[in-house]
């Protein structure tokens, strides 16, 4: 133990001492002070809470009280040699209870001084009645002067035992409830833990309250109606009224507590303990430590209600252990599921191309695509791939249902079809074959609907089969509308179905798109439709506005339109548009084949990686002299000949040269002498656009040879905004 | 190109959609005729035109002067960059209020 802990226990001890020693002294004189209290029976309080002290305090408290009894003696002129004989009865009076109980209670796991329990009550009174009678033995024995030995052992007795008794109880009860700890002897090794008044403790308080009351009113009648004269005789006459109640009345209260006890209000502590510390339980076997589900029956006898009680509470912790348990193998399970259906989902999205770039680049078919699953995985895809020489093939298809079963349907029937496209001589044939192997071992009775076209990017023709699926959408010369295609019967569903390919030709710039029912069945949170009207209206509105990604562009009309409702089906778009490679146009001299100018232009500038600025510039300046060819090259008379456009890159400088040819009127456009617009004066339509011309070129020359009017005009290719 | 037209008393918004080129501006033109009648407010809004060229400059020019005329105000909008370069190339950004 350090100095510091040492120096703070001599401390403790000292002020335990000296509070002992003053409330003893105090109450002793203060009754001595008393002359009723002095009579031949004396009336000593002091007696009784020496003893609880010295129960409680251990040796401090033993010393503190017999020193005090011992100065007490001397003040009242007790020879001088009874004084150490007197202070060591005291010390035996003051230590039989702490040594008692201690050693009664030494196996004990709570052996403090405590009544929480009838038993204990029981002892304490046993311990007093035990203390007094040996102690006033040995105080009678020692004075041979005393007159009537037996009436004086006989008082002393009772006064110490009532007292002990009715003083020590509530004061026990203070001691325990104040900030002092009880201090035991040095072999006890529990810990001290204040603990809260339990119920049979509270009960018990109750009872003794009310027996004392109940003896306090009876004696007092009694007293009353003996009417004795004499103090001394009065008080003597009390304290065995009062000893007989004892006897007769509380010790067998006492008992019947026990009972009460042993069989209801302990039986409830321990539930009520049981069911605080179940919580922790729970965690120690979450953490697989072992634990007692069932509530600990160590002390108690639990019988009739009380075991149907407790059996249904051991039997509620085993069901609800149970119930946990499945709790989490479902949670485990799901998670795993999940992690498996993520894995999935990302590859089924690995199955299905996203970057076209290459498709562009060696074919002129700019393609974009969307695929928006419902649930974690689809069933719905696109393929894109190239099936022959000069031919691209794109795919889509739509298996009935969603999730896991649909998925996998999914990736077997894209499979299929590219295989059988891959090496069948038509698309038709491609179908029947897909479809005879889809039917094989379909058990799961699901079935696909597949549209797929294969595009000449040469020629721009195209072959299509159709196999139950939405017919696509095509923008054809600029107008948009569906494709009047034969239905087909969807695949997996019958064995033995032919299927028959179509045709139909593409010009530069015509465009298809194709998507599954995820886009026209989508509902809106008043139960619309999207609908094929409404599609075909956002389609030509993308068309008009000449969206680069047509199907994200769909993608978000759908999802803006159908935002608040869980999406119910997956949401899939594949579009491609045909940009062939041309270096050389010719076009009649008329505005409406401008927007065949355009797509000529947007090719070449696709293929050579132009900046948007610079396609923006050049289709300007050739909006401009097409269209002042068209309106002033050729007079009434003359007869209207084709104008043509020629594109040459030199992929050093980054420089296209585009020489427009025309067999009009001569005309030297660089001649013209351009202004801006000033307000109130008029402008040549021709003035602004040969301004615009120049100001968007990077050089521009003319020359007229071979009857031609031909223009030279250099634009580079990476021109950015200034 | 698909032409909106909003008119509200004296107040006319035209909300054009697609290229306004050689081929379509004449549809804005007639579209314009039929709606200025008593019009003194005329808002042009090009958020979703990607593409003017002189024939649409043409087609505004027109609109402007028809503003003068009737004392009124022509506001043009939201142009986009290219748009803006080919205002800012003629000068029509000196003549015209136009609201980026």
């Amino acid at each position: 133990m350090t100095k510091q802990a040492a120096l703070r226990r001599t401390r403790d001890i000292a002020a335990i001492f000296v509070g002992c020693f003053s409330l003893y002294f105090v109450v002793l004189e203060a009754f001595y002070a008393i002359p009723a209290c002095n009579t031949s029976c004396p009336m000593r309080p002091a007696a009784g809470i020496s003893p609880t002290l010295g129960l409680f305090f251990g040796a401090p408290g033993i010393l503190g009280c017999s020193a005090a009894n011992m100065a007490s003696d001397f003040i009242h002129g007790e020879p001088i040699d009874m004084l150490v004989p007197y202070f060591l009865v005291q010390v035996i009076y003051n230590a039989i209870p702490y040594c008692a109980w201690y050693f009664v209670f030494r196996k004990n796991p709570n052996p403090y001084p405590r009544f929480s329990s009838a038993g204990k009550t029981g002892l304490f009174l046993v311990l007093a009645l035990v203390d007094s009678l040996v102690t006033c033995g040995i105080l009678t024995a020692m004075d041979s002067t005393i007159a009537e030995p037996f009436r004086f052992w006989s008082n002393c007795m009772l006064n110490d035992m009532l007292f002990t008794f009715y003083l020590g109880m509530p004061l026990l009860r203070a001691l325990e409830a104040s900030p002092f700890t009880p201090r035991p002897p040095q072999n006890i090794r529990v810990p001290y833990v204040k603990q809260a008044n339990s119920m049979t403790q509270r009960l018990l308080m109750i009872f003794v309250v009310v027996a004392t009351a109940v003896m306090v009113v009876l004696v007092g009648a009694t007293l009353f109606i003996a009417h004795i004269p004499d103090t001394g005789e009065a008080i003597r006459f009390t304290y065995l009224c009062a000893a007989i109640f004892t006897v007769t009345v509380l010790a067998p209260m006492l008992a019947f507590m026990h009972f009460v006890e042993k069989k209801i209000t302990l039986p409830v502590e321990r539930l009520t303990e049981s069911a605080n510390e179940f919580l922790d339980t729970l965690r120690d076997r979450g953490q697989g430590a072992p634990c007692d589900v069932e509530v600990c029956e160590n002390g108690i006898a639990v019988e009739n209600e009380m075991r149907e009680l407790f059996d249904a509470t051991n039997a509620m912790r085993h069901d609800l252990l149970g119930y946990i348990d499945q709790l989490n193998a479902a949670a485990t399970e799901r998670e795993r599921a999940a992690t498996e259906l993520d894995i999935a989902r990302r590859i089924q999205m690995g199955a299905v191309p996203c970057d076209f770039t290459e498709i562009t680049k060696r074919f002129g078919l700019e393609a974009d695509a969307v695929m928006h699953a419902a649930r974690e995985v689809g069933g719905d895809f696109y393929d894109v791939f190239q099936a022959d020489e000069r031919e691209v093939a794109f795919v889509i298809g739509d298996v009935s249902g969603k999730g896991v079963p649909a998925a996998l349907f999914m990736m077997r029937a894209q499979s299929l079809i590219k295989q059988h496209i891959l090496t069948s001589a038509n698309l038709g044939e491609a179908f029947t074959r897909a479809n005879a192997a889809l039917c094989e071992g379909n058990d799961a009775m699901l079935f696909v609907t597949a549209f797929a076209c294969v595009v000449n990017a040469e020629t721009g023709l195209v072959r299509t089969v159709n196999a139950g699926h939405n017919p696509p959408s095509a923008r054809l010369a600029g107008v948009r509308d569906y494709l009047k295609c034969k239905p087909g019967l969807v695949l997996g569903a019958m064995d033995g179905v032919r299927y028959r390919e179509a045709e139909l030709q593409l010009s530069p710039g015509d465009a298809i798109m194709l998507y599954t029912d995820g886009v026209t069945e989508a509902f809106n949170a008043t139960d619309e439709l999207f609908g094929e009207q409404r599609l075909q209206r956002e389609l030509e509105r993308c068309d008009r506005r000449e969206i680069e990604r047509p199907a994200h562009f769909i993608e978000q009309k759908v999802l803006a339109f159908s935002a608040g409702v869980p999406q119910s089906d997956d949401i899939t778009a594949l579009s491609f548009s045909w940009h062939p490679y041309q270096s050389v146009v010719e076009f009649p001299p008329e505005d409406e084949q401008l927007d065949r100018l355009f797509e000529f232009l947007k090719g070449v500038c696709d293929r050579e990686h132009a900046t948007p600025k610079a396609l923006n510039d050049l289709m300007l300046v050739c909006e401009e002299m097409f269209v002042n060819v068209c309106h002033y090259g050729f007079p009434e008379s003359a007869r209207r000949m084709p104008v043509s456009f020629e594109a040459q890159v030199d992929e050093a400088s980054r420089m296209l040269t585009l020489t427009m040819r025309d067999a009009g009127e001569p005309y030297n456009p660089l001649e013209y002498q351009p202004k801006k617009v000033v307000a109130g004066v008029d402008h040549r339509i021709g003035g602004l656009g040969i301004l615009l011309m120049k100001e968007n070129l990077d050089d521009v020359s003319y020359e007229y040879a071979g009857g031609r009017n031909v223009l030279h005009m250099k634009k580079n290719l990476d021109a950015l905004r200034e | 190109m698909e032409i909106s037209v909003n008119k509200a008393g004296e107040k006319l918004a035209v909300v054009l959609e697609g290229r306004l080129d050689t081929n379509t501006s004449p549809e804005l033109e007639s579209s314009l005729k039929a709606n200025l009648e008593g019009v003194t407010d005329l808002v042009i809004d090009l958020s979703a035109v990607q593409y003017v060229s002189s024939a649409g400059l043409r087609v505004i020019l027109f609109a402007q002067k028809e503003m003068t005329k009737a004392a009124g105000t022509l506001k043009v909008l939201h142009p986009n960059d290219y748009i803006m370069d080919v205002f800012e190339a003629t000068g029509f950004t000196d003549i015209i209020d136009i609201e980026r």
